[in-house]
């Protein structure tokens, strides 16, 4: 049983259509990677399915139940989760109480139980400067607030929006065994990414998106390979 | 525990003023007390990230309950304050739903709006209210002994204190917190924006009621004019900035430093007053940007770490 269902999932901006009529599924023990050239609606997908923004048409079912029309915090309560493709830390927090906002309301913990998963995740993620003040931490750690965030209310499904943005490489290694620890604890993770390294490395199977459509999908390798998807990152030949 | 004395000497000292200090000082305090309670609940607001205008319109809707439902309804004055604040908060409660959908400088002006709306319909339901020249109460609460109504607005306060301070130690700080950080970070972490908002708003309206009530029942009296004045808006939002906003501390040090700033002046310089008053203000706000708790908190703190260091450096040697 797929985690996550899609059907026919439309968004409009306006006259604007930037998710065209997209279907897919996510399994749990996957790593699915959308990828596309900028504009394709990758992040709007993303902002759809966890409601960030209202779909204009198609459905959104996540584990035999419908949440189309559910609210983003009800979303986050039952189990998706999703980090940001510019980080959003909470300014005022510490990054240890940045990653106690998924605990407390993503998982409904009291105080002191939202602390304790917030420093066992810290752990987990290998976040030691936990209480600092958010203006003191690299962008390697703010990432991880985002990711120790979005993992404190125990997600089942897992979009991570261009979490390589801004690593380097040794950092980027870092994150991809990181989100393939994740990945054993039967979390369904979608993956948007432009680095093709890591997109080849991290995920099973890949969607990719031009213009709102689904042109090609598949194994990374074999979809890399396919004309339509060339033409779509580089544009027609003569 | 040293912060639960130093909270307890301050609690007993102001709990016996009344048999030290003069009826001035006295009616100062009771002033103070007042605007400082008004001033915390602004700021609770504020805490949500949403800034209201709203709190004078909460403040007269309490003052005209409190007035006719002793008038009108021959109630305790006493229990009419909790007439008053559950009158605010269901107002709040009805207009919340309504407002708390508009974000920033639309919401800051609807709420400010809200106030004039009050004003209005209060001067217009002139047999219940007394229209524009208000209605006198047979007499003030406790027969206008000053001691009693100061130890009531000073029960008030500390109710109201400890509040602020609980909501700064409980669930909802995070919650709000993190709305007032990024709005959208807080949706997709779990967090029900608009009850915590709703939530907020109305319990801030209740105290805001309440003030408005104990302050018609001190002066036996209530007025549009007076009552929905621009000084129940502005004075506890000047508190608050100067003394420091999110924090307990600051809307107490800026209500009694500017309430006794204000007091001193009006000796002084009869007229003309304001004009300095609103001079301090500006100098304070744009000099200490964060307020004076916050700008005497950090100073302290460097102070005791560069007392770390030097111990640890001496050590060293």
């Amino acid at each position: 049983m797929p985690v996550l269902k899609v059907n026919n999932l439309l968004k409009k901006f306006g006259g604007l259509v930037a998710v065209n009529n997209l279907s897919f599924t996510a399994e749990k023990d996957e790593i699915l990677g959308i990828i596309g050239p900028n504009g394709a609606g990758k992040t709007t997908v993303i902002n759809v399915i966890a409601g960030t923004l209202p779909v204009s048409g198609g459905e959104v079912v996540f584990k035999d139940r419908q949440v189309t029309e559910l609210p983003a915090y009800q979303r986050n309560q039952l189990g998706i989760s999703r980090t940001f493709q510019t980080v959003r830390p909470l300014q005022d927090f510490t990054a240890l109480e940045n990653i106690m906002v998924g605990a407390l309301f993503g998982k409904k913990l009291q105080l002191n139980e939202a602390r304790e998963k917030a420093l066992k995740i810290c752990e987990y993620i290998e976040l030691e400067r936990h209480d600092l003040p958010i203006d003191k931490l690299t962008v390697l750690e703010l990432k991880k607030i985002e990711l120790g965030r979005a993992l404190a209310s125990d997600p089942e499904l897992l979009f991570l929006d261009e979490i390589m943005a801004g690593l380097n490489s040794e950092e980027t290694w870092q994150m991809i065994e990181l989100i393939r620890k994740i990945k054993e604890n039967e979390v369904a993770i979608c993956v948007i990414e432009h680095v093709m390294k890591v997109v080849a490395e991290l995920t099973s199977r890949v969607i990719v998106l031009d213009r709102g459509d689904i042109i090609a999908q598949g194994p990374y390798q074999q979809v890399s390979q396919q004309k339509q998807v060339i033409t779509a990152y580089l544009g027609k030949e003569g | 525990m040293k912060k639960i004395i130093f909270y307890l000497f301050f609690v007993i000292m102001a709990a016996t003023l009344p048999y030290y200090a003069g009826g001035y000082l006295l009616h100062v305090s009771t002033t103070i007390l007042i605007f400082m309670s008004l001033s915390l609940s602004w700021d609770m607001m504020l805490r949500t990230g949403q800034l209201s205008f709203g709190n004078a319109g909460f403040f007269g809707l309490g003052a005209y309950a409190s007035l006719i439902s002793v008038s009108n309804l021959d109630i305790h004055p006493v229990l009419s304050l909790f007439f008053a604040a559950v009158f605010a908060a269901g107002v709040a409660l009805v207009v919340g739903f309504a407002v708390l959908r508009l974000r920033k400088i639309y919401f800051a002006i609807t709420t400010l709006a809200l106030a004039l709306v009050f004003e209005v319909i209060v001067m217009n339901l002139s047999d219940l209210t007394g229209g524009s020249s208000g209605r006198v109460l047979p007499q003030a609460i406790f027969g206008g002994n000053s001691v009693l109504i100061y130890w009531l607005i000073l029960f008030i306060t500390i109710i109201v204190i400890l509040i602020s301070e609980l909501l700064n130690k409980s669930k909802t700080h995070y919650a709000i917190n993190s709305i007032r950080n990024d709005e959208i970070t807080a949706r997709s972490s779990g967090i029900n924006v608009f009850k915590y908002l709703v939530f907020v708003f109305v319990f801030t309206s209740a105290i805001q009621g309440i003030i408005g009530g104990v302050y018609t029942q001190q002066y036996a009296f209530v007025m549009p004019e007076s009552t929905f004045s621009l000084d129940f808006l502005l004075l506890p939002i000047a508190m608050a900035l100067v003394g420091g906003i999110y924090t307990t501390m600051g809307p107490i040090l800026g209500a009694i430093f500017l309430g006794l700033i204000s007091e001193y002046l009006k000796l002084i310089m009869p007229y003309g007053h304001l004009f300095i008053y609103g001079l301090i203000i500006v100098i304070v706000i744009l000099f200490l940007p964060e307020g004076i708790y916050k700008v005497a908190r950090k100073k302290y703190r460097n102070r005791k770490s560069q007392e770390v260091k030097l111990d640890a450096s001496s050590e060293g040697k």
